[in-house]
């Protein structure tokens, strides 16, 4: 097996027990490097009951990780579609830290090492807007939560 | 068995304070992924997770 970049990893639904999504999760995760299988990660969410989410190169890798392991009731065939998995995820980077009048630094991107205040957070849209210190004109810049890092918090009260 | 969620990288873990990068940890959090394979994965790509482990999926 090579292990280019270009390698695919594929996402597969398994049935359990509903309640017992995180217990099954575990136990699978547990076993990845004794049985050395390719699964790369699992992911519970609340939105989907009965269902867990399993990241791996293919669905034989699933397979090899099951036996004993109790509260599986199979995997649903066929493959999701990251776009059905992205809306669950939220990045560790982002900005649920960010907040109105912090001072941020560019890290990539067209303005990387420039400084600019926060004057907006959508949350929602893991988006924030920003006035760039240096620019002339305060002209706002929408961005993304991981081209920035915060330089200093607005100091509360 | 109390978990809690680092408030910074999401790690979970029975500490008040993250053994990876020192921030607060909280009880309030949910969803779960466990990364087996960080460079691999498209959901610890995606999420910025760069060390194995078990995480949240969101944390208030
Ligand atoms: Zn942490």
């Amino acid at each position: 097996m090579d292990s280019d970049e270009g390698q695919q990893s594929s996402f597969y639904a398994l049935r359990t027990t509903i309640g017992q999504e995180r217990n099954v999760a575990s136990m699978i995760y547990s076993r990845i490097s004794k049985l050395g299988v390719n699964i790369y990660s699992i992911l519970v969410t609340p939105e989907l009951r009965g269902y867990i989410v399993i990241e791996a190169l293919d669905h034989t890798e699933i397979e090899k990780s099951l036996p004993g392991i109790s509260h599986v009731r199979g995997i649903v065939e066929g493959e999701m579609a990251i776009d059905d998995i992205e809306k669950f995820l939220e990045p560790v980077s982002a900005v649920a830290k960010v907040n109105l009048g912090d001072v941020v630094e560019f890290t990539s991107g067209p303005f990387k090492g420039s400084r600019a205040r926060v004057t907006k957070v959508d949350e929602t849209k893991e988006e924030i807007t920003v006035v760039l210190f240096e620019a002339t004109v305060p002209i706002p810049v929408t961005v993304s939560g991981n081209d920035i890092r915060i330089v200093m918090k607005e100091e509360l009260g | 068995m109390k978990v809690n969620a680092c408030k910074e990288c999401k790690r979970l873990t029975e500490l008040d304070v993250c053994e990876s990068c020192k921030a607060k940890t909280t009880p309030n959090w949910i969803g779960f992924v466990a990364i087996a394979d960080p460079e691999r994965s498209d959901v610890a790509q995606k999420m910025g997770i760069k060390l194995k482990g078990k995480y949240a999926l969101k944390v208030r």
